[in-house]
């Protein structure tokens, strides 16, 4: 066990972990973080997906030693409740959730995809959240937000 | 935006210090346990204080309790509807709080489609009774006549006269009502609903996209929690013999724990529940980075002896269903005619037949696939114990913890639940294992421990839906009406899972002649659970499939044959309102457009108040010749569930329940060998996935003179059937069974096809 430091949402945070620890235990149970799910532990659902450098991780399997000195950032980074994200509103305004346990990991991917390509086509959204899983079947309006967001047509 | 919030803080703002655990210790009445949830009278006579549902505080903000918990239907906002309609108060003047046993009423689980067409009618009778109370106080404080005054936004006032105003808060607030909810308490009249049939946002959907502390119970954290993980067995039934001891010196390491039976009087106590499935091995561990290198560890050493594993694989799996079947005595018990009646009829009718047309259908053990795999955080002490858990039954997790820790009463345990990932079913009935194993490990190391089961035993130790195999026979007439359908169904299941299999048969409302069904049950062979409409869904793909190859026998438009053989009005109108909204063009035989259709009456048998839902689907597919890969293009929806609550809501619900059997049907089989379930991950067990989502159209069709009703289940009946007609409209192919694979659609296409066999 060592001290490590984490950037996590612009603060550089302290724990105490060995360096094969899997992120996800670390930010969910020492730094009580809630965005970040526990969803298969196999980096197959995507539930977990945190940016790591801008680019989605599956924080269920990723050791803290692949992401010391980097940027992380969890769903909290976005927006807040009070003070959502667009992405994070057009899903309100879309009411693009049924369980919604699926949508960190979708929105996280989201953000990623437009940062790189601000207009992407639905072809575009959905090759990209493919390695996310949804189980309630909410896709259609998934992409229907994400495409929302992409033209900034959210609520003020 | 809406902005109720269900977490403590809002708790208290909106009720005020009075709300410290008001349900009575032991007012339940345990003998109301086994129908609960499906009797809202049940509800009210088990819970009879209005003060347990509905509290008014001095601001005049209303707190609601209830028993459901939030799965992702949007349940709580639709009860928060429906009470603030009743009460005659702003949406945003209302509260709801959900799943706390010591605080809510027990309304049973969150399960069969029961919140909106049962529990609701409970809750609602509450809130009539709150509103008849204070317009009685009013009429008391006003010095009026309660028929001269009236109600806005929780304010009271004599009609022309805005001087003369109360509001709730005034009458009742910060003091309770002490009195009995009234089930004939004067409701108000649907034509006045202002709440009640409008699309209110979801109110948990803020924090659930933004994370904030409220949103999930897998969230729940207590001070001191410890973290574990489980090893079970590489087969059913095997033992365990040794494992590596030396693991629990590993840094970090609380305890590990075997489990073994017999001889372990937890274990028994546990197995009595009939919950676990054999020994396992539990790691508890200060960090769950711990807990997961110790678990990879014992998996490396541990020794087992092997069980008796299983008498069959998937692949002879409907053969050893055919060769094990026994009649189920009990399964027509509750039908209008007796069997023998039944029989001796379709055998008349048959003798005068013009053409006899059968078929034969599959359907596979399916997996819940809930995307959060099953966890619990339990903090037992001597006497008492707290659960944290995403269950659909705290209620029925409250009974087995307590009788787990070998506690006298469940009111030792006080149960959390609350909004989770989607469950399915999966946490529903009897299926609170995790929370009892949790409860056990805690109880072991005297503190609270957060137990996470791992996605692979999610797969292989919890339940699967069980398979059917559906025999179909009809007698067709000179006229091409049909004259009877003999219907022979064979499940592998246990207890009253298997009658209930074969009953959902008895819920077409075709004019069909007479219906011999005849059920058997070929007995356990995996776990079995009431996944999302477990009673209806292989039967209603069955019997769709076989009205579509009855329309080509006789050459009759799919629609219109069904519309021939109907008479209820509903169903009419869904059938028309999907092929309208979908473009349908009558046609006899295969259209080679791909469009299929499927029709489906949802009921709830043997309730006090049945879930009447009329749908129809219209699926359009495309399907690749060379390869028989099927991709569904669009699936368009009309759906009838009475009076609507939540128009979107509805619309939520059904696009979900669209693409989800759509993954059934084209995707979904639980494989296992002799030895084990051997689907148990992502990977042995895909689901769709978002490139190969339909699109799903919906026409909601709302009836405020019929009661409102659940449309959980109900939306995933027709899908599969609608998606067989479809292959069937493009390729001239049959599927029977699903999932419609790729080698499954190119066999059938290779069949010839279905042809009346004549009399001869």
């Amino acid at each position: 066990m060592a001290e490590v430091t984490l950037k996590v949402n612009g603060e550089e945070r302290q724990v105490t972990a060995d360096p094969g620890d899997f992120l996800l235990y670390v930010l969910r149970n020492e730094l009580e973080l809630n965005g970040p799910k526990f969803g298969c532990g196999l980096t197959q659902c995507g539930a977990c997906t945190v940016l790591v450098e801008g680019n989605p991780a599956r924080a269920c399997m990723t050791p803290i030693s692949a992401v010391e000195g980097k940027e992380i950032l969890t769903l909290e980074g976005l927006g807040t409740i009070d003070e959502p994200d667009p992405l994070q509103q057009a899903f309100i305004d879309e009411q693009a959730a049924q369980c919604g346990y699926c949508l960190n990991g979708i929105i996280m991917t989201a953000k990623a995809l437009l940062d790189q390509n601000p207009n992407p086509a639905d072809e575009d959204i959905r090759a990209a959240l493919a390695g996310n899983l949804c189980r309630c079947g909410t896709h259609t309006r998934i992409i229907r937000a994400i495409r929302r967001a992409a033209e900034g047509k959210v609520t003020a | 935006m809406t902005g109720t919030r269900l977490s403590r803080r809002n708790l208290v703002r909106g009720a005020g210090a009075l709300i410290v655990s008001f349900r009575l210790a032991g007012s339940a009445k345990p003998a109301a346990a086994q129908s609960i949830w499906a009797d809202p009278n049940v509800q009210i006579e088990s819970n009879p204080e209005l003060d347990s549902w509905i509290r008014i505080a001095e601001d005049n903000h209303v707190t609601l309790f209830t028993g459901k918990v939030e799965l992702g239907t949007g349940i709580l906002t639709a009860l928060s509807q429906i009470v603030a309609d009743e009460l005659y108060v702003d949406f945003d003047q209302l509260t709801i709080v959900s799943g706390d046993t010591d605080i809510v009423p027990d309304q049973g689980g969150t399960t069969a489609t029961a919140t909106i067409g049962v529990a609701a009618v409970a809750t609602r009778a509450a809130a009539a009774t709150a509103r008849q109370t204070l317009l009685d106080l009013g009429a008391g404080s006003l010095g009026a006549d309660s028929s001269d005054l009236e109600i806005a936004g929780g304010v009271i006032q004599v009609k022309g006269d805005a001087s003369r105003k109360v509001t709730y808060g005034e009458l009742v607030g910060g003091t309770l009502f002490e009195r009995a909810v009234d089930a004939s308490a004067p409701l108000k009249d649907p034509g006045e609903y202002t709440i009640v049939g409008q699309s209110i946002p979801r109110i948990d959907i803020p924090e659930k996209v933004t994370a904030a502390s409220g949103d999930y119970m897998e969230n729940a954290r207590v001070p001191g929690m410890l973290f574990a993980r489980t090893l079970r067995a590489p087969s059913y039934g095997a033992t365990l013999t040794s494992y590596d001891e030396t693991v629990a010196d590993q840094p970090g390491i609380v305890a590990v724990l075997p489990f073994r039976s017999p001889g372990d009087e937890r274990l028994a106590r546990v197995e009595a529940l009939n919950v676990m499935p054999g020994d396992f091995i539990a790691v508890v561990a200060e960090e769950e980075n711990q807990a997961i290198r110790a678990i990879a560890r014992l998996q490396e050493t541990a020794v087992w002896e092997p069980g008796e594993g299983l008498p069959t694989t998937d692949a002879g799996l409907y053969d050893w269903m055919l060769e094990n079947a026994q009649p189920i005595d009990n399964l027509t018990e509750d039908f209008q005619e007796p069997l023998e009646t039944r029989l001796a009829q379709y055998e008349a009718n048959r003798e005068a037949a013009t053409s006899i047309v059968e078929a034969t259908y599959r359907g596979p053990y399916l997996c819940y696939g809930a995307i959060s795999s099953a966890w619990s955080l339990a903090d037992v002490s001597e006497d008492s114990a707290r659960i944290w858990t995403a269950s659909q039954g705290p209620f029925t997790a409250r009974e087995m913890v307590a009788q787990a820790l070998g506690f006298a009463s469940p009111d030792q345990v006080q149960v959390f639940g609350g909004s989770s990932s989607g469950l399915y079913g999966r946490r529903d009935a009897t299926d609170q294992e995790v929370d009892v194993e949790a409860a056990i490990i805690s109880q072991a190391v005297g503190a609270p421990v957060r137990l996470q089961w791992t996605r692979e035993q999610d797969f292989v130790w919890a339940q699967s839906r069980p398979p059917q195999i559906v025999k179909l026979e009809a007698v067709l007439d000179d006229a091409n009406s049909i004259n009877g359908v003999r219907a022979q169904i064979y499940t592998a299941t246990r207890g009253t899972y298997a009658p209930l299999c074969a009953k959902g048969m008895e819920e077409s409302p075709y004019l069909l002649g007479p219906t011999p069904i005849e059920g058997h049950d070929a007995g356990p062979l995996l776990r079995t659970g009431y996944m999302r409409n477990v009673f209806s869904g292989y039967n209603v793909f069955s019997m769709e499939s076989f009205m579509d190859e009855l329309a080509a026998a006789t050459g009759t438009d799919p629609a219109q044959f069904r519309l021939d053989h109907l008479d209820d009005q509903r169903a009419i109108d869904v059938i028309n309102a999907a092929t309208e909204r979908a473009g349908w063009e009558p046609h006899q035989g295969p259209s080679g457009r791909g469009m299929g259709l499927s029709f489906a009456l949802y009921i709830r048998t043997n309730l006090d108040g049945p879930t009447v839902t009329y749908m129809c689907y219209v699926a359009e597919v495309d399907v690749a010749r060379d390869t028989g890969e099927v991709r569904v293009r669009k699936l368009t929806c009309a759906i009838d569930p009475g009076l609507v609550i939540n128009p979107d809501g509805v619309k939520n619900q059904v696009e979900g329940g669209a693409i989800q059997a759509t993954s059934w049907a084209l995707r979904e089989k639980v494989t296992f060998d002799n030895q084990i379930i051997t689907s148990r991950d992502w990977v042995t067990y895909p689901i769709l996935t978002f490139p190969e989502t339909p699109e799903v159209d919906v026409v909601v069709i709302t009836r405020p003179d019929q009661p409102a009703k659940g449309i959980g289940e109900p939306v995933t009946v027709p899908v599969s059937s609608a998606i067989a007609n479809a292959i069937f409209d493009a390729t001239g192919a049959r599927v029977r069974e699903t999932p419609f694979t790729p080698e499954r659609v190119l066999a059938a296409m290779e069949e010839a096809p279905l042809v009346a066999t004549p009399v001869s």
